[in-house]
């Protein structure tokens, strides 16, 4: 009886789930939160390419409406494959969203974004102003983020970086978009400014959305020269409304 | 002895890369400012107006504003409103605004009202009801909404 209650359920889900919204960006956040009651399964790929070395990192998102203005992301499942260390378990993670104002009737639609995940050895918050603006078919999005991490044994190790970010995107059609985004990174290694760590990233994005799913894919090249950063990066998220 | 005006140091690459980068920032910046300053100022953005009283009364003349009484088809689905006198109210045409600027903007940008027919505004917001959560009721004042902007902006 109880597999046949399971089996209805899981069957009516995707009658009972409804869309939570489309991505315009893959390393940018955008203002709106997804309508009450809706799920949406979010499944993110990054490659990384560096000076002989490939990462992968792999993030599945679970996002669910609870208000109008209240959004709760779940992260159970963050990977990532390393060219020399093979696969690794990065923990989960939990965010929230709440939206303040609308990008379209308000001057400027504004959201605010609190991460913490939570792995082995390691602890990380991030937080984020984000700030867009919808001129007809044009989206302009910025975002500024704190991000604050412990790690290493006893959670002794501290780092603390400032990121802002820029994006545009135009809408061709309904279902495409096009756009650019572009990352300003402030790194701070013990929370210190001596190595002067600063990394910018810049590159094209284009998303496809159909019925009750999404594809963004966005490709970013390093324009600084910082050795241990991505010389390029490929992200794709894909979105599924049940 | 040479004149260091004729010949001035060289500054170290790293310096000169540095000073260079530091600008980018700046310039992205400036660059938005000013494609917001165009945007807000040309014919593509946004035209959302506020609920008036003059909308609610609309349907009175127009009678294709309030889609709670219109017929429905063989699947359920709204169809053309009746050629019937009706009020919608305002606190129905705020709803559907906010709806309208809230829950349609997590998938694309708001499409200008006047690009589709009254009966194209009807069959889309019916389409996408489900995918933007909106109920039966939620669906009829974004509809309701438009038809009003439709029948007295222009």
């Amino acid at each position: 009886m109880k597999k046949l209650t399971l089996s209805t359920l899981f069957l009516a889900l995707p009658a009972m789930c409804v869309f939570a919204g489309v991505r315009h960006f893959t390393y940018l956040y955008e203002a709106p939160t997804a309508p009450p009651g809706s799920i949406e399964l979010e499944n993110g790929v990054t490659w990384a390419h560096g000076a002989g070395w490939n990462d992968v990192f792999i993030r599945e998102e679970i996002e669910v409406g609870i208000t109008d203005r209240l959004q709760l992301g779940i992260y159970p499942l963050d990977w990532s494959h390393h060219s020399d260390g093979g696969f690794e378990y990065n923990g989960g993670a939990v965010e929230l969203i709440y939206n303040v104002s609308n990008p379209v009737v308000d001057p400027v639609g504004i959201s605010l974004y609190q991460e913490i995940s939570v792995a082995r050895q390691h602890f990380e918050s991030e937080s984020k102003l984000i700030a867009q603006k919808n001129f007809g078919r044009w989206i302009l999005d910025y975002n500024a983020t704190v991000e604050a991490e412990w790690e290493e044994k006893g959670l002794e190790e501290q780092n603390g970086e400032l990121q802002e970010a820029v994006g545009a995107s135009y809408e061709i059609s309904p279902r495409l978009s096009i756009g650019i985004e572009f990352l300003h990174e402030f790194v701070f290694p013990d929370w210190r400014d001596d190595e002067k760590i600063r990394n910018v990233f810049a590159g094209p994005n284009i998303s496809y959305r159909h019925q009750s799913w999404f594809v963004t894919v966005t490709a970013l090249a390093q324009a600084t020269d910082t050795p241990d950063e991505a010389d390029f990066q490929l992200r794709t998220i894909f979105g599924l409304g049940f | 002895m040479t004149n260091p005006h004729l010949n001035p140091l060289p500054q170290p690459e790293g310096e000169e890369d540095a000073k260079r980068l530091a600008r980018v920032p700046r310039l992205v910046l400036t660059l938005s400012l000013i494609s917001i300053s165009q945007l807000a100022s040309c014919e593509s953005t946004n035209y959302v107006p506020p609920v008036t009283a003059k909308m609610a009364s609309a349907n009175s003349r127009r009678q294709d504003v309030d889609p709670s009484t219109h017929s429905t088809d063989a699947q359920g689905r709204p169809s053309l409103p009746p050629r019937r006198a009706n009020t919608t109210s305002l606190a129905k045409l705020h709803e559907g605004r906010t709806l309208f600027v809230h829950r349609c903007i997590e998938c694309h940008t708001l499409p200008a009202m006047w690009r589709y027919t009254t009966k194209d505004w009807i069959e889309i917001v019916n389409s996408m009801s489900h995918r933007a959560s909106l109920k039966p009721a939620e669906r009829d004042a974004v509809i309701a909404y438009i038809l009003a902007v439709r029948a007295t902006e222009r």
